[in-house]
């Protein structure tokens, strides 16, 4: 069996851009996207990381770097 | 032909915004009936929302009101989903970015369901750090008789 993802067991289908804890699993230490590689999870899901990512980042929830 | 209306689908929209914590915290309530009056008054019907807490922002941002620059490190967020028009909504961006008291907001598309909120979040946090509250008290005192 494929191994399923974090966003998958949870029934994650919109990813909010509210969601810290969320988002939070798929940043690398230094607050960047992790790519699909080290992320797992599928395509579509990816696209819409990003945005909430970015969201995030912008309503202050998310910092864009971390030092 | 009465298609015309019915391409007049609304659509669901979620405002979130951050508020300038220079605001004392009894009059953040009247910034928010006034963000909800601009929905109402564009013909939104409001779904659901969160009423405004204070928090700490990643970093740091600014925001210039008049001759006054202020420049912050928290503020009051909160979130409001409502059903409108898709045509009303560029009137409506206009109009909450007016508001003086708002140091950042962020209108976008959003499904109808909330899945996540800042509440249960809150909650589900300590749900996941109390048993383990729980456990140490009674780790802990059963130690004490072995001892």
């Amino acid at each position: 069996m494929t191994k399923q993802s974090y966003l998958q067991e949870n029934h994650i289908d919109y990813i909010d851009y509210k969601d810290v804890a969320t988002l939070e699993r798929y940043l690398t230490p230094h607050a960047r996207i992790q790519g699909r590689k080290r992320s797992g999870i599928s395509a579509a899901h990816q696209r819409s990381l990003a945005t909430a990512v970015k969201r995030a980042r912008f309503m202050g929830l998310l910092s864009y770097i971390v030092q | 032909m009465s298609n015309t209306e019915d391409h007049k689908e609304k659509g669901v929209y979620e405002l979130g915004y951050l508020i300038l914590p220079s605001i004392p915290e009894e009059n953040v309530s009247e910034v928010v009936t006034r963000l909800k009056t601009i929905v109402t008054s564009a013909g939104g019907l409001e779904i659901a929302s969160e009423d405004p807490f204070k928090m700490d922002l990643a970093y740091t941002m600014s925001k210039v009101v008049g001759a006054r620059k202020y420049v912050v490190k928290d503020a009051y967020i909160g979130w409001m989903k409502f059903e409108v028009e898709p045509e009303a909504v560029p009137s409506m961006q206009n109009e909450v970015k007016a508001v003086d008291e708002v140091l950042r907001f962020l209108l976008i598309k959003a499904p109808r369901e909330t899945a996540f909120t800042f509440e249960g979040a809150r909650k589900a946090l300590e749900e996941a750090a109390a048993p383990k509250e729980a456990q140490t008290p009674e780790s802990g005192a059963t130690i004490e008789p072995s001892a």
